[in-house]
């Protein structure tokens, strides 16, 4: 019973699992995708065929081991259009810090072994190792992010993508300032928007999980957190974070950054 | 050659997807095929005023979109007077998108020289839902009703599997 | 990696039965499985873990207080309020810092929110398919439509929970050291007590339905251990408990559960009293039934297998009821919902060390951390429950089979193995960060 629905895959690298629950928490409308695409591979969801030709395939999680950059590859190959989900598989994740140090140090630290962990060096981004078709950043994505992606992508439409900075949502939602207001280092003015400037919302500082926005002034930004009382090293820190490792936030964050003051 | 460009507009959100059912019916029906001129058919999400970047060397332009304007959801709206379409009050279910990227467009003088907007009149543009049974009947009818006008003003004879 | 499907070979009088299941499905994570079995007797069994470790520990080291519950939440997609409560206890222990009522209140709520999420998940996605014979809840939502919407609706109403106190639902953004950035409208909650309200029919029918589903009846001898309370039945806080009478404040974790090379694999794996033990929702219930309320008790007396219990298989079952249970809990504790004066209590931070707990909807989950003067985090330590149920996974599998049979046909010991992984839901993006173990690919 070959189906003539669109075959979508859904594949994880390293990452906390949490972007594919944007699928697996849809609810009722799992239930409807699931009857406009066929879902091949899913292993959360129970089908598990990871080398059989789709027409779009999801990735979450970035890649971290000589295993993974060999499974990328594959998948690339087996996909008429790949779409990466979440900051692991945009911007390498949160565990991307250990681009920063000597991430052997790392895992000596924590592993008696360390010579059985086999582990790069860095942990990368899908779009460093094969071509990717779509990026939705975020940490993790939105279930409307996805949906619309894949609903769009059904079409042959190349979905909209969010350009806005934190900022503007803010605004739209007539949010405070809390940057203005309490002085607190948020990341807004250089983050992507698409969650509703969650945190704004709720009185703390943006800690960047969309990614960096397009044309942000990071120096800029780092040098206001600074004049608001962060050591330069504190300022730096706050672009090292989820999206770490992303081009546009990489030299904020860098070792250089933490000694300039101001 | 005259050029002829249809577009398709819309967004994820349910029924906001009509244009797209539109764009992707006269696909079908290989209408490119069948018309004398340049035809190119697109859809595009959500493109704001991004959308005069798609008008240049076009003739003839058709965009299709879902629209809310109190009608019953379903009736299919034709319009040839672009005047018609107020930038501040919300035509085009995207707000001010369309209505501001024509408005836009005639104030630059990118418009090309003829424009039709037709509009499906929906009610459910709900986020992760697909489009209501009553929108894709409608989509279907109203690609029919395209390829029969276009037909009709390039005075081509009716071909076999577009329905009359 | 050519991952081949699951394949066996059987030759002659004396059978060979190899089974590799390159990865498994229906388990978050990457783990894998290896079976081999030579003339009835087991020869190979292990659960693999090849999900690539992040490094969380040391990822953790130098960044502030105020950033870890963002961090810590980010080791798991589907229990991030587990690793941000067991955090703020342990840096809160650390500074001494004293949270007050409403914030336990909300803490529990939002908690709740988590268990009927993760639960539901589990139950609907991820183990009933294996019951109706069913490769996926997709599938299985073909012919028992009201069912799967049942478990869907639930898993939903438990994300909204969480969002409604957290913002979101993955990586909720709402809980600090001291307290909440922000406190929920009254409006918000009182809505949300009339959806908890609401769906208390359709838990009950879940309680009833998992009651009703046949599964093996397989007992082992494990040891229990949950948190314990002396008056709720624990969520975010409590003692560490056994069921060999064991109660410890998260303090002496390290020096009761400690981490030992397995002789017959390379993983090390966590031990008490030199084995195995279990955590999770089945420990929780052993330990803890007389805190749930009475017409609760009455209800697993009346459809229920009888606790404390010793077969694994009774998970499925545990944790529709802990799903009711916190439906009914997060409206009870919502019903008197007024604003506080601030969400939080101040914080100063300052060198010390800190230790917490609290119970993952897959067992207990344990935090240390280590803070300089200006609340840095000089060094962590976090165990989760998956790894600490690791040796206890393997040797069930290892006894399981056995009574069920080797007898069995390979596809038949295949799915057995994987209903007996299933049953300890591990999570395995939160297992790996930490683990010492040999990672290797099959």
């Amino acid at each position: 019973m070959s189906s003539s629905l669109p075959k979508v895959a859904v594949h994880k690298f390293s990452s906390c699992d949490g972007c594919q629950l944007a699928l697996l928490n849809l609810g009722e409308t799992l239930l409807q995708l699931s009857q406009m695409v066929e879902f091949t591979h899913f292993a959360e969801a129970g089908p598990v065929n990871p080398d059989a030709p789709v027409d779009i395939a999801f990735v979450e999680g970035s890649v971290s081991t000589p295993e993974d950059k060999e499974r990328i590859k594959r998948v690339r190959g087996n996909s008429r259009i790949l779409v990466t989900i979440g900051a692991c598989a945009t911007a390498g994740g949160v565990q991307a810090l250990r681009n920063y140090v000597d991430s052997k140090q790392w895992v000596g630290a924590i592993y008696a072994k360390p010579e059985y962990v086999r582990l790069l060096d860095h942990s990368t981004p899908i779009a460093e190792h094969v071509k990717v078709d779509l990026e939705l950043w975020g940490c993790p994505v939105n279930a409307r992010q996805v949906t619309g992606a894949l609903r769009a992508l059904l079409f042959g439409v190349r979905p909209v993508e969010e350009n806005d900075k934190v900022c503007l949502e803010c605004k739209r939602r007539q949010a405070v300032c809390v940057m203005v207001a309490k002085g607190l280092p948020c990341m807004g003015p250089v983050t992507r928007t698409g969650c509703g400037a969650l945190c704004p919302s709720f009185g703390r500082d943006c800690y960047a999980c969309y990614g960096p926005a397009e044309n942000p002034n990071t120096d800029a930004l780092r040098r206001r957190f600074v004049g608001l009382g962060l050591e330069p090293q504190q300022a730096a820190q706050r672009f090292r974070f989820i999206n770490g490792a992303a081009p546009a936030f990489r030299d904020a964050g860098s070792a250089k950054a933490e000694t300039e003051n101001g | 050659m005259i050029v002829l460009r249809i577009i398709g507009i819309g967004s994820p959100s349910g029924d906001d997807q009509a244009g797209w059912l539109v764009a992707r019916e006269l696909q079908r029906m290989r209408l490119i095929e069948r018309l004398p001129c340049r035809t190119s058919i697109i859809a595009l999400d959500r493109p704001g005023v991004g959308l005069l970047q798609h008008l240049t060397g076009v003739d003839l332009l058709v965009l299709v979109d879902a629209m809310r304007s109190g009608a019953p959801p379903g009736t299919i709206h034709r319009i040839e007077n672009l005047q018609c379409i107020e930038p501040d009050r919300s035509v085009s279910s995207h707000g001010m998108g369309v209505a501001s990227a024509l408005e836009l467009g005639r104030a630059l003088g990118a418009l090309p020289p003829s424009v039709i907007v037709y509009a499906i009149e929906c009610d459910s543009m709900m986020a992760d839902s697909g489009p209501t049974g009553l929108v894709v009947a409608a989509a279907s009818a109203l690609a029919g009703t395209i390829a029969r006008d276009l037909q009709q003003k390039f005075a081509v004879s009716a071909c076999p599997g577009l329905a009359s | 990696m050519a991952d081949p499907p699951p394949r066996a070979s059987a030759h002659g009088q004396g059978r060979t039965v190899q089974i590799d299941v390159p990865a498994l499905a229906r388990v978050e994570g990457e783990g894998a499985l290896r079976l081999r079995i030579r003339d009835g007797e087991i020869e190979e069994l292990a659960l693999r873990i090849y999900e690539p470790p992040r490094l969380f520990e040391k990822a953790l080291e130098g960044r502030s207080y105020e950033e870890v519950p963002d961090m810590v939440a980010r080791i798991c997609g589907i229990c991030p309020v587990a690793y941000q409560i067991s955090a703020v206890n342990a840096l809160e222990n650390a500074f001494g810092v004293e949270v007050d009522p409403w914030v336990q209140t909300m803490r529990r709520v939002l908690y709740c929110g988590e268990w009927i999420e993760s639960h539901c998940l589990h139950i609907h996605l991820l183990a009933a398919p294996d019951y109706f014979g069913y490769e996926s809840a997709i599938a299985m939502s073909r012919e028992h439509p009201e069912v799967v919407r049942r478990g869907l609706r639930l898993q939903g109403l438990g994300n909204d929970l969480i969002r409604l106190l957290g913002g979101r639902s993955v990586h909720p953004v709402s809980v600090r050291v001291g307290g909440f950035h922000r406190a929920p409208e009254t409006a918000d909650v009182v809505a949300m007590r009339r959806r908890l309200q609401d769906a208390l029919s359709d838990s009950e029918a879940l309680v009833r339905w998992t009651a009703a589903i046949a599964v093996p009846s397989d007992r082992q001898n494990f040891v229990s251990v949950a948190l314990r309370h002396d008056q709720e039945y624990p969520i975010h806080q409590g003692y560490i408990g056994a069921d060999d009478g064991l109660a410890v404040g998260p303090e002496d974790f390290e020096r009761q559960f400690s981490e030992h090379q397995l002789v017959h694999s390379t993983a090390l794996a966590s031990q008490y009293r030199g084995a195995g033990y279990l955590v999770g929702p089945l420990a929780r219930l052993n330990l803890n039934r007389e805190r749930l309320p009475a017409p609760l008790q009455g209800l697993i007396g009346e459809v229920g297998p009888s606790f404390p219990s010793s077969n694994m298989f009774n998970s499925m079952f545990v944790r529709a009821i802990e799903v009711h249970f916190a439906i009914a809990e997060a409206n009870r504790l919502l019903e008197h919902y007024a604003p506080p004066r601030a969400p939080a209590v101040g914080v100063t931070p300052c060198a010390s060390i800190g230790y917490g707990c609290s119970e993952a909807p897959r067992g207990l989950l344990w935090h240390r951390y280590r803070t300089d003067a200006q609340g840095r985090i000089l060094a962590a330590r976090i165990v989760p429950p998956t790894s600490q149920n690791q040796a206890r996974i393997e040797e069930d599998l290892r006894l399981s089979l056995l009574s069920f049979g080797l007898e069995h046909s390979d596809e038949d010991l295949r799915l057995h193995c994987e209903k007996v992984i299933r049953n300890y839901d591990p999570c395995i993006s939160c297992a790996t960060h930490f683990l010492r173990l040999t990672t290797e690919r099959l």
